[in-house]
């Protein structure tokens, strides 16, 4: 038998919590071991499973992005859920590094299979969430090729990626690769500073001194 | 059904509004009748003075060119959309599910 997921759930809605925790035990892979109604308390949990759900709007005035960038900064694997879509949150969350997103529509084998995939080291992309991407208006957005664009706003309208692909003249394992590829593009630019901490902690690994900027 | 709405502020000529309900509410009866799946997506985006509908489904799909483009639902589809001045584009193969653009501009 594979091993047992563990997941932990942070959400506002009490009875959302209780629906969940009732249908995840019916799972023979999945387990809820850690429930939360904010960030602060999930983190002062002694059980923090890895991978966390993650309500958008947890209705405590907290920033979504700020939520997922704690969660993620203590080695946390984010899945974030919303009742209502809200393309600039959506857009923040995932370049705060969330690993996916799902909209609460959904059933909950969607948000199972979700979770099945992040657990597996996987980054899927549900159709929502490319949707969502692809209204991205924000004018600090990243930078997406014209092909990258189509891919997402294919894939967004509910097609999988074998009908993307041959709308696009494109294999199927090609489309995949464009829709990674976006989700990194959004993870980098949400992380400007971890880079420069990691070229500085290369720069110190190659020998250079503590004090010494990086050569421009 | 899954549905995705985003910008749609601008209010439509009653009549295009009309045609195209009509047009979306006929390839969901398609879904329905044809694609041997209960599930759907309907997104509709808004902007630039106009609106772009999809209905995508993962069915069995067909095979656009053996279907005659003069009979049944998508003559009537096609035809109550183009006479308010709007643009249909359908996309299909085998087993690939079925996707119906209908777009309308000012």
């Amino acid at each position: 038998m594979a091993a047992m997921i563990e997941i932990g759930a942070i959400d506002n809605d009490q009875m959302l919590l209780e629906g969940m925790s009732a249908w995840m035990s019916r799972l023979p892979d999945i387990t809820l071991t850690a429930l939360a109604v904010s960030v602060d308390e999930f983190l002062a949990a002694t059980r923090r499973p890895r991978i966390v759900i993650l309500d958008l709007n947890l209705e405590n005035f907290t920033d979504p992005a700020d939520n997922v960038r704690r969660l993620v900064a203590v080695g946390h694997t984010v899945v974030v859920v919303s009742v209502i879509p809200d393309p600039v949150y959506i857009a923040a969350t995932t370049e705060a590094g969330a690993s996916a997103y799902v909209l609460k529509a959904n059933n909950l084998g969607v948000l199972a299979d979700v979770i099945r995939q992040v657990a597996a080291g996987e980054t899927p992309m549900t159709t929502e969430h490319a949707f969502w991407l692809g209204r991205d208006a924000r004018p600090e957005r990243p930078h997406l090729s014209a092909r990258e664009r189509e891919v997402l706003v294919s894939y967004g309208s509910g097609c999988t990626v074998e009908a993307v692909g041959r709308v696009l003249g494109i294999a199927p394992g090609t489309v995949r690769t464009y829709l990674d590829r976006i989700k990194e593009k959004y993870a980098r630019a949400g992380r400007p500073i971890e880079h420069r901490v990691q070229f500085l902690d290369r720069a110190r690994e190659d020998g250079f001194g503590r004090g010494r900027l990086p050569p421009k | 059904m899954h549905s995705q709405f985003h910008d749609l502020s601008d209010r439509l000529p009653e009549d295009v509004e009309q045609a195209l309900t009509n047009a979306v509410s006929e390839a969901l009866t398609n879904v329905t009748k044809h694609a041997g799946t209960d599930e759907a997506w309907l997104t509709a985006v808004g902007g630039d003075g106009g609106v772009t509908l999809k209905v995508v489904d993962r069915g069995r799909g067909f095979r656009p060119e053996a279907v005659n483009p003069g009979r049944g639902l998508l003559r009537e589809l096609r035809h109550c959309v183009v006479e308010v001045g709007g643009r249909v584009a359908i996309d299909s193969a085998p087993d690939q599910g079925t996707m119906v653009e209908v777009s309308w501009r000012r």
